[in-house]
């Protein structure tokens, strides 16, 4: 699967669900492990500091290393990163799980938020 | 003999560690959420409950895709708080129950559930982001985790945590010692995080499932779990979780409670079922 991306630009990110698969967790694997590493407060702080030096330690491939340099999260999705992993790299680069995911729709978080904010209250068939 | 006294069934996300953790309940947003746990946790005390039974999931806070194990159970004596990305929860330990966990895991694989079976387990939002709005701390209930992948297709079918919920049942029943058991599902309802759709919500369908899952529960069994993710998002597919606490009931219950509020990226549900009959 992953030798079908040469580069970065080369993964699709046709709209819809992403269903996580076993196939998309082998090819993630090492994007995901990286992160996984990331639920170490030491870790973070490595990261935080200096990510290049971080992902040449963890000897991430070229195309590994483009695919975080990019931080575009759409495409880490299709590629196989679990969410609940990219959620720990994006919290070292100061993003929140609403910053990444407003990504994914092409949007800024802050403009989610605000159109959702107004909606979140009970809905049960009571209350309508 | 050790008594099944209900059952639970409850969202889990990072919005309930969110509003524990800021201790938002004074906030008119976030106060009906708050007050939709205010029954469950009247409930637990009112019946008594000496151990919840968890049918839940793990984010990849415990396990790790080097060996995602399908069904995995606890038997600690206590367990740790998972650190999911800004250190481990301010919250009370967790204690197991030992005996009674080695008991199920030793009854469940003679049911021919093939359990993994570990001795330490952090524990992340799937069981500690509703836990402290339904319970008080330090908590008054002892915890056994039952781990179910949901997050790396294929996972289990509703109709095998259908039937893991009756042999969860049978087993409780069985127990030895004088115990007041209920199980809870967790995870659910309408959520979509990954890809284009992210913060897909389906309020009427999660309204819809309800009475379902109440109702005629046996009429889904056969769903694939993708039918689940057409119509509530791609990992509504948690939703699977709920069938074990159902399993575990008799056809028909008797509700105590059951609410839907919506979050900012769940249709976050929480319901309490007794036997009927």
């Amino acid at each position: 699967m992953s030798e079908k991306w040469k580069k970065v630009e080369d993964i699709k990110t046709p709209p819809g669900p992403v269903t996580f698969t076993m196939e998309h967790s082998q090819n993630g694997y090492r994007m995901n492990a990286i992160c996984y590493s990331l639920k170490q407060e030491e870790n973070r702080k490595k990261f935080r500091e200096d990510y290049e030096q971080y992902m040449a330690e963890f000897g991430l491939s070229e195309f590994e290393k483009d695919l975080v340099r990019s931080r575009d999260w759409l495409k880490m999705i299709h590629y196989g990163v679990s969410p609940y992993l990219i959620g720990k790299m994006a919290q070292c680069f100061d993003l929140s799980f609403m910053d990444w995911g407003a990504f994914m729709r092409g949007e800024q978080a802050k403009d989610f938020m605000e159109r959702n904010i107004p909606l979140l209250k009970n809905y049960n068939k009571d209350d309508r | 003999m050790a008594n099944f006294v209900g059952g639970i069934c409850t969202s889990h996300n990072g919005a309930l560690m969110h509003g524990w953790d800021y201790q938002l309940r004074e906030d008119p947003i976030w106060t009906p959420l708050f007050e939709s746990y205010d029954p469950v946790r009247q409930w637990i005390i009112d019946k008594k409950v000496d151990v919840l039974f968890f049918v839940f999931n793990d984010h990849v806070s415990n396990f790790f895709f080097d060996c995602y194990p399908t069904f995995a159970i606890g038997i600690a004596e206590q367990y740790e708080h998972a650190d999911e990305g800004s250190g481990p929860r301010d919250l009370a330990v967790p204690y197991g129950d030992v005996p009674f966990s080695r008991y199920m895991a030793d009854y469940l694989i003679r049911d021919e559930f093939d359990l993994t079976v570990c001795q330490e387990m952090k524990l992340d939002h799937g069981i500690m982001g509703p836990t402290p709005y339904m319970l008080d701390q330090p908590w008054p209930v002892k915890f056994v985790p039952f781990c179910v992948n949901v997050i790396q297709h294929p996972i289990p079918s509703v109709k095998r945590c259908w039937k893991l919920g009756k042999s969860i049942r049978k087993a409780i029943e069985a127990y030895p010692e004088d115990i007041n058991v209920a199980v809870v599902g967790t995870g659910g309802l309408s959520h979509e995080l990954q890809g284009t759709n992210f913060g897909r919500i389906e309020l009427d369908w999660d309204n819809e499932f309800m009475d379902k899952f109440e109702f005629e529960p046996e009429s889904m069994l056969d769903w694939d779990v993708k039918e689940f993710m057409d119509r509530g998002g791609s990992e509504s597919a948690e939703t699977v979780m709920w069938f074990a606490m159902r399993g575990a009931m008799s056809k028909k219950v008797k509700r105590i409670h059951r609410n839907l509020y919506r979050g900012m990226l769940t249709g976050m549900a929480v319901l309490v079922f007794e036997d009927a009959e």
